[in-house]
């Protein structure tokens, strides 16, 4: 089993490189931050002490401003770079992880796609962009300890003292932070993960469902759905914002206090050094802030971890058995039929009797009980659902279509049909004449889950998507349902014709008359197989 | 673009985003004066500090008042940014709760064929009203506050050293200069990061509610490719955004560095007595403390503004088309019937946008009141289209309806009880799915419901478990599931469209005797290929495509 934090792993050797040059550039902006902090003070306070003691022409004042503006470029640079780098290297490694989640989901068993559409979107969209405080975080870490060091470095220069209550109170400032952000942020950071997949969820149920809910008056009802989530979301960041708010106090208070007591503690120095660690403590406490305040993200990327790996968490298909092309046995009603390479079965039988279960089980699309069916001898559940479906072409009952053009879905079949084999496929589902009319030809959008296209439309569409797909069988689900006689006498004929050229074997499902007559064999579903499959 | 996107026209988001943030306009106002105030905290601090450095060679007590003053000026700092971040949360979320609402009605309102795919839909309704966060809770505080803060700092360094502010003060010009450009580049940037996300969002969408589809045709690799293409495209736009963002910080980083060394030289120069020019001031110790402490707060609430300027990207992008989403479709009052109502059709045609051919053209039928109508034709005739119509799931682009005497208003449908081809399952109880359509119905009522449209009799518990993607029913299952909501409706209007399809021809018969009794005393329209189906109504009218 892949675990997304093995995947996160990966992603980020990939992106070693970028991730390398963040750090670097985030230790050295931070270095010349304590750097410049801590010259500007002993330049100034040197120079007063020079100018009191009229030794002003002893001191040198143009080293100090020089390394002054030196120091400001490389911090700049460095912060620049820490930024993009760190960046770069983030939004290449989720675009990764984003594609490996999808692999994943694809290569799953279907049946434990149990996720509804929301969620789903949900754990790609948000729960992966929470990943991103994890590479964040590498070159904080290294810009925070390097802040820190120098700090103390120099405000031991001045006094021990100072140099220890700088390191103290950054300890406590970096525990504090962790206290906080488990107490308050925690556990709102991965409510906000959780609310918005249930916002998603939600949205998402109510949106398909929108003519439904529009035409029963349930506008008011849907959308307080919605509602109620949205507000369960803006509470969860509401209180996120409390811990990001507890910890500002914390900083600015620790920042203050490490400052004031630097230059209390070096009072015996000179007063330019002792002005050198109180700016270097603030500075140092600075550095730690800035690691501090990445805690509060830990609760979202916990939860996000959390939720991925919910998603992961399945168990794959190991069979590798390849089929060959042969003789196709299948049980229907008790009965074992035989058809021959090239053979047509029409699988008849009352509505509810578990035609369409049959044919998604041949497609390995839901898994199917030993002894169901074979190919060439072989049990279709001794060979991988991949491989299986690869002596399928298929056309679904729910006519389903992706949302593009009519070209993408004729793609779906075969992603190198030529323009000839998909005209030729478009006039034997009986829908050329139609989509000649369209106004971009091929190219039209056919609207979201095909919209645009009346429900007899579609399912030609999908008829001819399964006319493209080169494989041994055809398996067609209801492929006349809504249609009127004469089409249904057009595409029956035409699909006579295109077996006889193609040689296929045709596995059709209809409680339609005409489609049957293409087949030599009749099969009968009888109720009792849905009782023996569940 | 496809054609399905109309045109979207940019306009500008601001007055759309100070419409949205009255709402929460109090509280705003209460993160903006808290932001401000965080640089008084920062007048303190200085202060504080320097006290101490001019009292410290006299000894420690004499330091204290100074100590204690930046103590209580950092702890109040803390306050006041604990005090801005949970008052600009507060009124983001006041905001996008407001917001979503008002998207979330529109977009059920919208026409299936005019819809954005569901992707999208999310990703703008979710996503993109999350954006507006960025804007309310961080750079609408930080906007106001670099407008008042600056001139604090500056007044207060005025005091202790009138040229050190003079310099911030001139520094200035070159760091606003650098905002307004960045701010100009960006748009574009961000809208196509935006345009990038969608697409993603609605790839993701699109090929896992197809999952099977792609499953089916050995496509896995195929729609892997097309979703690392897309979230390749979105880190590589996210990127170009926070380019714009990062080069114009660390400009504004950069002048704020020379500024201050600027005055840290200026402060040593004065201090030595060593400045080539006349200035009409003498610096001690403390003040040039004071004053090279303070000046790169000068910069602070600006940096803090540049910090989120791609906050304000985000959010005025997604604005845009947050304020088209609203637009699309008015709010409108429920239309309910209180009898079966007389319809006319007047030269109806319907015609999506671009294309040739009409789904419905020149219609004309006029149906008496509690008349049942049959619609028979081959497919693609518009038979579905007339009920749409009816439904407001389409829109005419020609002629006129008229519901009882009335001009029919597309946006203010009839409830009416509808059976469509492809009935929604929303994951829950088939009783849960049935009850939409009456929602105080009683439970006797909605197993009388199961029981007619003959879904209890194929084992459909009332209780039964049904999933997003229909799990368990049957295509048949599903149509009935359509009759039984409209069986429990009692809306005068009844709209089926194919009834019986998916049904062999027993189960057919078998719901004859239902659809009789469920056409009784209401104006009906039915879709149908069946003959046994159009039997039942007054009238057969036949459409040709």
């Amino acid at each position: 089993m892949t675990s997304i934090v093995s995947i996160i792993t990966q992603e980020r050797r990939k992106q070693l490189k970028p991730l390398l040059l963040a750090t670097g550039c985030s230790v050295m902006a931070a270095g010349a931050a304590v750097g410049l902090l801590g010259l500007s003070g002993w330049f100034i306070t040197g120079a007063a002490l020079a100018g009191i003691a009229g030794t002003s022409l002893a001191f040198n004042y143009m080293l100090p401003s020089a390394v002054i503006r030196l120091l400001a470029i490389v911090r700049t640079a460095g912060r620049y770079g820490e930024r993009l780098e760190g960046h770069r290297a983030t939004l290449y490694a989720l675009a990764g992880i984003r594609t490996r989640l999808f692999q994943g989901l694809v290569a799953a068993p279907l049946e434990t796609l149990k996720l509804a559409t929301g969620e789903a979107s949900a754990r790609l969209g948000q729960d992966v962009d929470a990943i991103q405080a994890v590479f964040i975080r590498r070159p904080t870490i290294w810009a925070a300890a390097t802040a820190i060091l120098s700090g103390v470095t120099l405000t031991a220069l001045a006094a021990g003292a100072a140099g220890g209550s700088t390191v103290l109170l950054a300890g406590i400032a970096i525990l504090g932070g962790s206290v906080i952000s488990r107490r308050i942020s925690a556990r709102a950071g991965a409510e906000v993960q959780r609310a918005t997949g249930r916002l998603k969820e939600r949205y998402a149920a109510v949106s398909s469902a929108a003519p439904e809910l529009v035409c029963y008056g349930l506008e008011d009802w849907a959308s307080g759905e919605v509602g109620k989530a949205s507000a369960a979301l803006g509470d969860a960041r509401t209180v996120l914002s409390k811990g990001e708010g507890a910890l500002s106090i914390l900083l600015h208070g620790m920042t203050a206090l490490a400052a004031v007591s630097a230059l209390l503690l070096a009072q015996a120095a000179p007063l330019g050094m002792a002005t050198l660690a109180a700016l270097a403590a603030a500075a140092a406490l600075e550095g730690a802030g800035a690691l501090v305040r990445t805690f509060s993200g830990d609760g979202a990327v916990r939860e996000a971890q959390h939720r991925l790996d919910a998603i992961l968490k399945r168990r794959y298909d190991k069979r590798s058995m390849t089929p060959r092309d042969g003789d196709l046995g299948v049980e229907v009603g008790r009965t074992w039929h035989t058809v021959p390479t090239g053979g047509r079965l029409a699988i008849v039988g009352v509505s509810g009797s578990g035609k369409t279960t049959l044919l998604e089980r041949l497609m390995g699309l839901q898994p199917s009980p030993r002894g169901l069916a074979t190919v060439d001898g072989v049990d279709i559940d001794d060979i991988a659902p991949v491989a299986l479906r690869t002596l399928f072409a298929f056309a679904p009952q729910d006519a389903a279509v992706i949302s593009g053009t009519v070209r993408e879905n004729l793609l779906l079949g075969n992603p190198h049909a030529s323009e000839e084999a998909i005209w030729a496929a478009l006039h034997d589902a009986a829908l050329g004449e139609r989509v000649r009319r369209l106004p971009d030809g091929l190219d039209t959008w056919i609207g979201e889950n095909g919209a645009r296209l009346s429900g007899g439309e579609r399912r030609r569409l999908c008829l001819a998507r399964a006319f493209l797909k080169p494989a041994p069988w055809l398996l067609l689900d209801e492929p006349s349902e809504g249609l009127d006689n004469a089409t249904e006498a057009l595409i029956v004929a035409r699909l006579s014709t295109r077996l006889h050229s193609t040689g296929q074997g045709l596995i059709i499902v209809s409680h339609r008359p005409r489609p049957s007559t293409l087949c030599e064999a009749v099969a009968e579903m009888d109720v009792s197989t849905e009782l023996w499959a569940a | 673009m496809p054609a399905g996107a109309t045109a979207i026209t940019h306009a500008p988001p601001g007055p759309w985003l100070a419409a949205a943030g009255k709402a929460a306009a109090g509280v705003s106002r209460v993160a903006a004066a808290f932001t401000a105030l965080d640089s008084v905290g920062a007048i303190g601090f200085a202060a504080g500090l320097a006290m101490v450095v001019a009292a410290l060679p006299s000894g420690l007590a004499a330091a204290l008042p100074g100590a204690a003053l930046a103590l209580a000026s950092g702890l109040a700092r803390g306050l006041f940014a604990f005090s801005a971040t949970t008052a600009g949360a507060h009124a983001a979320a006041k905001v996008k709760v407001q917001t979503r609402d008002r998207i979330v009605r529109a977009s059920l309102l919208t026409p299936p064929g005019d819809q954005r795919p569901l992707g999208e839909r999310l990703a703008l309704v979710v996503d993109g009203v999350e954006s507006l966060d960025g804007w309310f809770a961080r750079f609408a505080p930080a906007r106001s506050a670099a407008a008042s803060a600056p001139i604090f700092v500056m007044a207060a360094m005025a005091v202790a050293s009138p040229v050190s502010a003079g310099i911030v003060l001139c520094t200035f010009i070159p760091f606003v200069t650098v905002m307004v450009l960045a701010g100009g580049a960006a748009a574009e940037v961000s809208r196509r990061q935006f345009d990038a996300l969608n697409r993603l969002s609605g790839l993701f969408v699109d090929r896992l509610r197809v999952l099977p589809l792609v499953l089916a045709f050995g496509a896995e690799a195929r729609s892997a490719a097309v979703v690392h293409e897309a979230s390749h495209s979105v880190a590589h736009r996210t990127l170009d955004v926070l380019k714009i963002a990062f080069v114009s910080s660390a400009a504004l980083d950069f002048f704020a560095a020379l500024s201050v060394a600027l005055v840290a030289v200026y402060c040593g120069f004065n201090l030595l007595h060593l400045l080539p020019f006349p200035v009409p001031e003498r610096l001690d110790l403390g003040r040039a403390v004071f004053v090279l402490a303070l000046a790169p707060e000068a910069y602070t609430p600006l940096r803090r503004l540049a910090a989120v300027y791609h906050d304000r990207q985000a959010a005025e992008t997604a604005a845009e088309s947050l304020a088209n989403a609203q637009r699309a479709s008015a709010p409108r009052a429920p239309t309910w019937l209180a009898h079966p109502p007389d319809l006319r059709f007047d030269r109806v045609t319907v015609r999506y946008d671009g294309e040739e051919r009409a789904a419905l053209m020149d219609f004309d039928l006029t149906i008496a009141q509690g008349e049942v109508v049959a619609l028979v034709g081959p497919s693609g005739a518009g038979k579905s289209t007339i009920l749409n119509l009816l439904l407001g799931l389409a829109r005419a682009t020609d002629g006129a309806i008229f519901l009882d005497g009335e001009l029919f208003d597309p946006t203010r449908p009839p409830r009416s009880a509808w059976a469509g081809q492809a009935p929604i399952v929303i994951p829950g109880t088939l009783a849960e799915n049935i009850a939409f359509a009456r929602q105080d119905a009683s439970a006797r009522e909605i197993a009388r419901a199961l029981s007619l449209s003959g879904l209890g009799s194929l084992g459909g518990a009332i209780e039964r478990i049904i999933d997003e993607r229909g799990g368990g029913l049957s295509g048949g299952e599903r149509r009935r599931l359509g009759l039984a909501r409209a069986i429990l409706s009692d809306a005068p209007l009844l709209l089926l469209d194919e009834p019986t399809a998916n049904l062999d021809a027993a189960s057919e018969a078998a719901l004859l005797p239902v659809l009789r009794e469920m056409v009784h005393g209401r104006t009906a329209l039915i879709a149908t290929h069946s003959q046994a189906v159009a039997g039942l109504a007054h009238r057969i009218i036949r459409l040709e495509s």
